[in-house]
């Protein structure tokens, strides 16, 4: 009988535990959302031979090189780091800089991987790689994006909010027009 | 309806009375109304398997259209439904290993969807190893409350994933080695599976996917150093084989003991693919560019696993003489030094191929004396891939290796027919 109350105990706090960590999830990413400082971060095209995954916009950026000297660079491959971020003279986030710790940032920052490093820079994957749609509309999506990112008259980003260290995507712009409204517009 | 006409029979030439008969009767039909009907039970699993891998398939599916709050609610409903049938399971029906099993199964799957479609509402990229994590962690006391094997297959798959994800982004081996806490969190379920059912289908799936999941995991270390892997490679299949016959896993119960199996497949092809130049080559040069002798991290695990195998190796052979001891559970210890000496010289290379010639001679001999097929031609198997693995690397003619290669199939032949004659000789 004892046996069974306790894993009746047990049963009930891993109830809590799944209900809690899934709704802290909700609440924290919310809240990035409605107080989190909003940066546009302008994106490049991707790799045309990447096979489409259907259900999301798959992102790369242009501005997630960093030029630093680092020592004993060939081991940092894969290396957490922290991207401090602000905006240029055009209203466009770029990455100040970055850190090996969260502890005492003043800025906004968000966490990221070495993706890439030589003896004179290093490239960071940013985690908000991806933008997900309806699995009918990410086709179109992809489509007018491609098409938009590489014509130079045109300029394609990100609206990306930060708050704590995480980073999330808010909406895919193309010349300041939403890409879902861009795709009911042309659905019409 | 057979063991019914069975009885009958013996009944009609009197070799037992009717009142034995009915009291047999009587007996095999209580033992079918308390052995669970396993095809109800494989049923139920699959169904829910079925179900929870619907309900994933939603996660695929973005609803636009809906608010952002409105998703995020939505998306506990799988959690909440299977929250709701492990409560009914447990209060009503925990008798049943159909609904143990199933209901945490759906649980598990539904705990999975709930934290992807979250994941997907806030376009959440990157990293899969802490989702995993996450996910496995919440549903690792489903094992226990429910006693359910299934949970705690997906639960290894889970955590196999986990640590695969964290090698392949060069993580610090910190993160990787959380993986052994979360496999040792679910050995005690599986020594319980051993001692109350050691010949039930789930304990043996248990015996496959435990060493697996380990082997998978080694692959994490890889990006540290990739010359000295192989040493833990090794030492793993060393200590697998000293497992396979420990007598609190109780292997030797079952017919395809999957210890033995992976430790001397595993061996064997790693000894192979080590009898050519290319990894020697690379070791000696590794070493003297970075004047390293092994990876600090590998050297502590094969210290490790080389001190379990010893362990169990000597409990196994108490009170056994010391000619019992097989070749193939101590070839890793002759490893390490034919390692030291690879790094400085190039006769390490021979040094495996007589190893290798060895261990095949070893088999064939074991396979002649217990009269065993299996063990016969695994030994010839042996040598004939070692002696074609060698024709890669040495000028032969071809008229030469067909010539070869044609003894070895004869002697294939003449070796297997002789052995079945002495069988059917003996018999």
């Amino acid at each position: 009988m004892n046996n069974k109350k306790l894993l009746f105990g047990i049963l009930l706090l891993t109830i809590i535990a799944q209900l809690g960590i899934s709704g802290s999830m909700i609440f924290q990413f919310e809240d990035i959302m409605n107080t989190g400082k909003e940066y546009k971060f302008r994106t490049a095209p991707i790799d045309p031979n990447d096979p489409f995954r259907g259900k999301y916009v798959s992102l790369s950026y242009l501005d997630n090189i960093v030029r630093v000297s680092l020592p004993d660079f060939e081991k940092l491959y894969g290396q957490k780091v922290y991207a401090i971020v602000e905006n240029d003279q055009d209203g466009f986030a770029k990455i100040k800089s970055i850190a090996f710790k969260s502890t005492d940032l003043q800025r906004d920052y968000f966490q990221s991987n070495i993706m890439g490093v030589d003896s004179h820079q290093i490239v960071l994957n940013f985690p908000f790689d991806k933008f997900y749609m309806e699995e009918s509309k990410a086709p179109q999506a992809e489509i007018i994006y491609n098409q938009a990112v590489i014509d130079t008259n045109q300029v394609t980003y990100a609206l990306v909010k930060i708050k704590n260290g995480k980073a999330i995507i808010k909406d895919i712009y193309i010349n300041d027009t939403s890409i879902l409204q861009l795709i009911k517009s042309k659905n019409k | 309806m057979k063991m019914k006409d069975e009885i009958k029979e013996l009944v009609d030439k009197q070799i037992i009375s009717s009142e034995v008969a009915e009291r047999i009767n009587a007996y095999y039909r209580s033992k079918e109304d308390q052995a669970p009907n396993r095809l109800f039970i494989i049923f139920g699993v699959l169904g829910a398997l079925l179900v929870g891998l619907g309900i994933i398939l939603i996660v695929a599916h973005n609803w636009d259209e809906m608010p952002r709050t409105m998703k995020a609610l939505l998306s506990f409903v799988p959690m909440l439904l299977g929250q709701a049938i492990c409560v009914y399971t447990y209060f009503r029906k925990m008798e049943s290993a159909t609904w143990r099993e199933s209901a945490p199964t759906f649980l598990f799957f539904a705990v999975g969807a709930c934290i992807a479609l979250i994941s997907q509402i806030y376009n959440l990229g990157g990293d899969l190893s802490s989702f995993l994590l996450t996910w496995m962690l919440l549903c690792l006391p489903l094992v226990y409350i429910f006693n359910s094997s299934v949970v705690s297959l997906l639960y290894i798959i889970g955590i196999s994933q986990y640590a695969s994800e964290l090698g392949s982004w060069n993580h610090s081996s910190n993160e990787v080695n959380l993986y052994w806490p979360l496999l040792f969190a679910v050995l005690y379920h599986y020594f319980t599976l051993i001692k109350n059912s050691p010949n039930s289908n789930f304990t043996r799936f248990h015996h496959w996917f435990i060493p697996l999941s380990v082997l998978v995991t080694i692959q994490s270390y890889i990006s540290f150093s990739e010359s000295s892997i192989i040493f833990v490679y090794i030492t793993t299949l060393g200590l697998f084989l000293a497992l396979s016959n420990w007598e609190l896993l109780r292997l030797s119960e079952s017919k395809f003991n999957s210890y033995k199996i992976i430790g001397i497949i595993g061996t064997v092809g790693f000894l192979l693919a080590l009898s050519f130049d290319w990894y020697w080559d690379g070791l000696r040069s590794h070493h003297l560019s970075n004047k390293t002798f092994v990876n600090p991290i590998h050297f502590i695990f094969v210290l490790i696993f080389t001190i379990l195998a010893l362990i169990v190796l000597a409990n196994n052979q108490r009170k056994k003489p010391l000619k019992e001891l097989k070749f193939y559970s101590i070839i890793f210890l002759t490893f390490i030094p034919i390692y030291f000496i690879g790094l400085w010289h190039p006769i390490a290379k021979i040094l495996i191929n007589l190893l290798t010639f060895i261990l095949g001679l070893t088999f064939i001999y074991d396979g002649v004396e217990k009269q065993n097929l299996a063990k016969l031609n695994g030994g010839l198997l042996t040598i004939m891939l070692l002696i074609t693995c060698r024709f890669f690397d040495t000028d032969i003619s071809f008229v030469i290796r067909g010539i070869l290669f044609l003894i070895l199939g004869i002697g294939f032949f003449l070796v297997n027919y002789w052995m079945l004659k002495k069988k059917k000789n003996e018999q």
